[in-house]
């Protein structure tokens, strides 16, 4: 775990940062109504030297009857994305990001900004009184990367609410820009991803609620990383032991690799249940389950599983336990095998489609998580039950306001790759959060 | 496979045109249970978020479950 304390401080200097710039755009909306604001702090590591700090604040308010503004910001404070050791060995590199700027170094090596914005309104008429349309916009900016969506949903309450029908959709229109390697220079380079979900809520008895949801999602475009390098293998069958070095270790060098090759389309299905049931001891268990497939051929199976139980007056402990299992794409491979009467400079007889990207590989992961959440208001911000109330006049202006509660958690993920027989073998990644939830 | 979400949406459709009279339906002043806070979908949007955004930068499957992830260059 590599927590470097200028990079926590800026980290928090920019969550700072977020704070001052959305109160200023939230006050401008202030209408009648309570305001909500949800402030988070993640901390992601793991063992091959990613870490990442993540402040994230959301605004929720009010502006009419059953219909709201959110303005929600995200900052990833990115250190040691690139891999710094490659697939076979503990010295070279084989995948390159634009956030290692070439190396490594003090401080974040990358920060992505991610604001949005999202408007409610509550529907009322013909369709039902129950329902909702949401939509809004999103744009994600790093070093190399831009994203930008929009999005739209509809919610809708029948048959005494008892039913609800969701459906949504997000647009998105992205483009990398490769801010070093062989790409770099060479333009920007487009993808697509478009998403769509159909979901069904239905109350079961008294005691029980289920969800059906669909979740499809074409991609089209440049869908391969530009920095990740593929080896070649001198003959079919060679240990990767004596793969070659690049030549003169310079990343315009392609004679002894190659970037991986991806198809320009992916049609990607999901499909999933999941069904909270209350138990004796007035606790919920949440389980869900995803069956995933794609016409790479990538499918897997979710099970994601939630105990919430309830402590004292208004208290929640979660304890989580999530298990995924995926088969890897038709086209992954460890290696690029050369034929004996080839050469690694010209090499013939390579397959049209090749990656090594550990994630499209096989793989197994168990997840577990523990999270502790204090509530401390009553129905009413102006009656709470317990502490953390100010009355407020200082430079927020926001005149009163309460804690509504704060959660603390962890989550520990092993991931193992029984296709692979080298470094990849063994993710480790530790998430930690901490979450207030404010009214104003 | 496409057979698969077309059955779901199907039954999904099935079941809210006939107003759910295949199902029990639970009235208002039932949902005492249904209502308490650990019942709820979706308790921790935020937090949805960011590990949706890990899961799409470390697993070759994603939606279905929880928030939108992305933003990222992740396949």
């Amino acid at each position: 775990m590599q927590l470097i304390p200028m990079t926590f401080a800026r980290s928090w200097m920019l969550a700072g940062v977020a704070v001052l710039a959305m109160s200023g755009v939230a006050q401008a909306a202030v209408a009648e109504g309570e305001r909500f604001e949800e402030a988070s702090f993640f901390i992601y590591s793991d063992n091959h030297g990613n870490d990442i700090y993540t402040p994230k604040i959301s605004i929720t308010q009010p502006y009419a009857e059953s219909s709201s503004l959110n303005l929600g910001l995200t900052i990833d404070a990115i250190t040691a994305a690139s891999r710094h050791v490659d697939r076979f060995a503990n010295t070279r590199i084989d995948t390159l990001s634009g956030a290692s700027g070439g190396g490594e170094q003090e401080g974040p090596d990358e920060v992505r900004y991610n604001p949005t914005i999202q408007l409610t309104h509550g529907l009322q008429g013909p369709i039902g009184d129950g329902g909702d349309i949401t939509y809004g916009v999103s744009y994600s900016k790093e070093l190399d990367y831009v994203a930008r969506t929009v999005n739209a949903g509809l919610t809708w309450d029948f048959n005494l609410h008892n039913t609800t029908l969701g459906v949504s959709a997000v647009i998105g229109r992205d483009y990398w820009t490769p801010s070093i390697g062989y790409y770099k220079g060479k333009g920007n380079r487009a993808r697509n991803n478009d998403s769509y979900t159909v979901d069904l809520t239905q109350v079961i008895d008294d005691e029980t609620i289920a969800q059906l949801v669909w979740n499809h999602r074409n991609m089209n475009g440049y869908l391969a990383d530009p920095y990740y390098l593929i080896y070649l293998f001198p003959t079919a069958g060679s240990a990767v032991n004596n793969i070659y070095q690049p030549l003169n270790n310079t990343w315009s060098d392609t004679q002894q690799w190659r970037f991986e090759q991806m198809p320009g389309t992916r049609s990607r299905d999901a499909y999933a249940i999941q069904v909270a049931r209350h138990l004796p001891w007035d606790a919920a268990l949440h389980v869900a389950y995803r069956y995933y497939t794609d016409d790479w051929g990538l499918t897997s199976h979710t099970v994601d599983s939630h105990l919430y139980q309830p402590v004292g007056e208004s208290d929640m402990m979660e304890f989580r336990l999530r298990y995924m299992t995926q088969k890897a794409v038709d086209f992954w491979v460890q290696g690029l095998s050369v034929p004996a009467n080839s050469t690694t400079v010209t090499p013939t007889g390579l397959p049209q489609y090749y990656t090594g990207d550990d994630k499209l590989g096989a793989l197994t992961a168990i997840r577990f998580g523990l999270h502790y959440t204090w509530g401390f208001t009553a129905e009413t911000p102006s009656e709470p039950d317990r502490g953390f109330v100010w009355e407020d006049t200082s430079w927020f202006d926001w005149s009163t306001g309460v804690v509504d509660s704060i959660s603390v958690g962890y989550e520990y993920q092993q991931q193992t790759d029984p296709q692979k027989n080298d470094i990849y073998s063994g993710y480790q990644m530790h998430q930690l959060n901490i979450t207030g939830v404010f009214k104003f | 496979m496409r057979i698969i979400p077309t059955t779901l949406v199907l039954a999904g459709v099935l079941v809210g045109a006939t107003g759910c009279d295949l199902l029990t339906r639970v009235m208002p002043y039932e949902r005492e249970i249904l209502a308490q806070p650990q019942m709820q979908f979706g308790q921790s949007p935020q937090r949805g978020a960011f590990e949706n955004h890990t899961f799409e930068s470390r697993e070759g499957a994603a939606g279905g479950i929880g928030e939108e992830g992305g933003g990222c260059g992740c396949n």
